[in-house]
Order: C-alpha cells, then structure tokens, then sequence
C-alpha cells in the first residue's frame, strides 16, 4: 500500500495525479529553519581551505558487524581523523571530546559547531586535549597554525 | 537550456562560490533530505542534525561532484548514511541489514522502510519531471495540484483557456510527465501496463 510502483502511473492518469499530489505536498513539508540551516551552511564554503583536510577513517558508530546488535555496554564513540603524517584520535563523552594528536603537537586546538559556535582547548605535551562538545549537531576541530601545517577535521555529527 | 543542464551549472556555480546557485540546489534538494530522514522515524530535531550535516558534507564535496546526473543519488545515499549514524548514536540499536545497510527492527520494517525511501526518491523524480516539462503543461498541472484544490472554473479563468479542454489537456500533460527524463528513469521499460 505505501509503496508506489511506477509501473501503476502508466495509463493510469488519476494514480499518478495522486502521486504527484504527495510529491508536491512533501516539498512544503521542510521547515523553514531546517532550510534556511541549509542554505547557511554555505557560509563554510572555502573557510580554511588552505588548512590540509583530515579525513575521518573510522566511526566506532559505522563498524558494529552487520546483522548483529550494537555494543550493549556503554563504551563510548570513538572518531579516527587521519590526514599526511598527523591522526587525531577522539573519543565522545557525554560532555567533553577527549582528544590525542599523533604524533603529539602541543598546539591550540579549536572546536566549531555548524552554527558558528566556538571553543578552544590547547593540548599538552602529550599531545592531549579536552574541549566541551555541544548536545548534538555538526562539529569540526581546527589546528589553525603552529609548528606543523594547519590542519581541520571532516565535519562530524556528534 | 534543460533541467539537467541548469543542475550542472548550478553545481559547477556553488563550487565556484556562488551562493544564489547554493540555495537553487538546496531548494530543489531539501524535499529529499527530509523525506529520507522522516523516513527513518527520526523527530524533528534530530532530522534537522541530519539535514545540516549532509548539507555541510556537500558544500567539503562540491568539487567532488563530477557528474551533477548523480547529484540527487549522492544526496540520497548520504542521508541515508547520516540518518543511520544518527540512530545509533542514539543508542536505537537494532539489527542491521546487511544488504542495505539500514537499522530494523524486523524484516517487515526492512521492507516498509525500503518502499518508503524508494517512494521519497520517486517523489524528487516526479517534482524534477513537471520542472522538464513546457511551460503550459507545467502551468496547468501546478494549477491542479493547488492545495486547497481549484475548480475546473477557477483553472479556466486563471490560464484563459476553456474549461472543457482542461481534460484532454491533462490528459496531454500526464502523457508528456510520463516521457520526461526524470521519470523516465523510474518506469519499468516492459509490460509497465500490465502490472497493476
């Protein structure tokens, strides 16, 4: 019932009306703020597009084997950003983002959300770093400069 | 220029840095985004997180977009991807289908939810095919799917043309929709007539 074969809108004018009707009525369906985040998501076009990317290789969230249920402890997400010669490994805490740069820099390390929010933390000599994560929502974590090149993470939602 | 045409420019413009050509696509897509995360059973709030961050993950990837044809699979696949993470982190964690890769509860949710995503998509197709088609056609059909519906006399005085030509009109209208571009890509090629 809820599933629409196209083959029924051949020769069947009335069916496809209907159809085009729920097609029509799910674009007014998005909200406004939900399109308006999305057209404000440009502001980050080219932002820091000099700093070196660092991609996210591994997402504790995506790698629970298929067809089996999710780790029933409460381990916490685990996040691997990887870029040339510099990983920085997150682990997701209910409050704070407990981070480690490998190798080690001991640098000024920034947190920006989606909406423009921002938070610092510097690491230490270790390379270790804790920074207040928001509730929910897209992040991303920036080395601006420092010894090493500038670097900045894939946007990551937590 | 055709529909396909001005998707790829819009593409090729937002990566330049154009952000009237942004929200071109953003208004095009965002039906999509949400059908998908709606889908999913995700509330307001957490279909919103979902929409920011596969329109964040475009505006990394834009220049990754070779091929604007591909654009709305892109956008499917991504949210469909986001709106799982999503789930989990949620802790909502059920069986994953191995196939599809998509959290559920049982098998009959595993289809319910393949056919409901599958209809999102033919949504989007449908909206890109009453854009594809001229300018009469497309008039005409937006005036009949005017949500509250007008009357076949209020649709003859908006467009000056006589109310007994509305039918066959339409009938024209639907023909010319089912051979667009986009939905041909929909249709099954053989007996589509024979399976209802």
């Amino acid at each position: 019932m809820s599933t629409m074969d196209p083959g029924m809108w051949q020769g069947n004018d009335d069916a496809l009306m209907q159809e085009l009707r729920a097609a029509v009525a799910s674009e007014r369906a998005v909200p406004e703020q939900v399109l308006q985040a999305a057209k404000d998501a440009f502001d980050w076009w080219g932002v820091d597009a000099e700093l070196e990317l660092l991609t996210l290789s591994f997402d504790s969230l995506l790698t629970e084997a298929a067809g089996v249920r999710g780790p029933t402890t409460d381990s916490p997400r685990m996040l691997v950003f990887d870029g040339e010669g510099l990983t920085i490994e997150i682990e997701v805490g209910k409050d704070v983002l407990m981070g480690q740069v490998v190798p080690a820099r001991s640098e000024q390390v920034i947190l920006e959300c989606a909406d423009g929010h921002v938070d610092e933390a510097t690491a230490d000599d270790a390379g270790f770093f804790l920074i207040r994560r928001p509730a929910h929502g897209s992040i991303r974590l920036k080395w601006p400069n420092g010894e090493a090149a500038g670097a900045v993470t894939e946007w990551i939602p937590i | 220029m055709t529909d396909q045409e001005m998707v790829t420019e819009k593409v090729k413009a937002a990566s330049s840095g154009d952000r009237e050509a942004w929200n071109w696509l953003v208004d095009r897509y965002a039906p999509l985004v949400m059908g998908i995360a709606y889908r999913f059973r995700l509330g307001r709030d957490d279909a919103a997180d979902v929409s920011q961050g596969v329109w964040l993950k475009l505006v990394e990837h834009l220049d990754d977009i070779r091929e604007p044809r591909a654009l709305p699979g892109w956008i499917a696949t991504t949210t469909r991807h986001e709106a799982l993470r999503l789930l989990k982190s949620r802790k909502r964690t059920v069986p994953v289908d191995p196939q599809i890769g998509l959290a559920l509860e049982d098998a009959s949710d595993a289809r319910n939810l393949d056919d409901d995503l599958l209809r999102v998509e033919q949504h989007q197709a449908l909206r890109e095919g009453i854009r594809e088609l001229r300018p009469q056609h497309r008039d005409l059909l937006i005036l009949l799917l005017t949500d509250p519906p007008l009357s076949y006399d209020d649709i003859s005085l908006k467009l000056g043309i006589p109310k007994g030509s509305i039918g066959p009109t339409r009938a024209r209208c639907l023909e010319a929709l089912r051979h667009t571009a986009a939905l041909k890509t929909l249709l099954p090629v053989s007996d589509s007539a024979l399976r209802r």
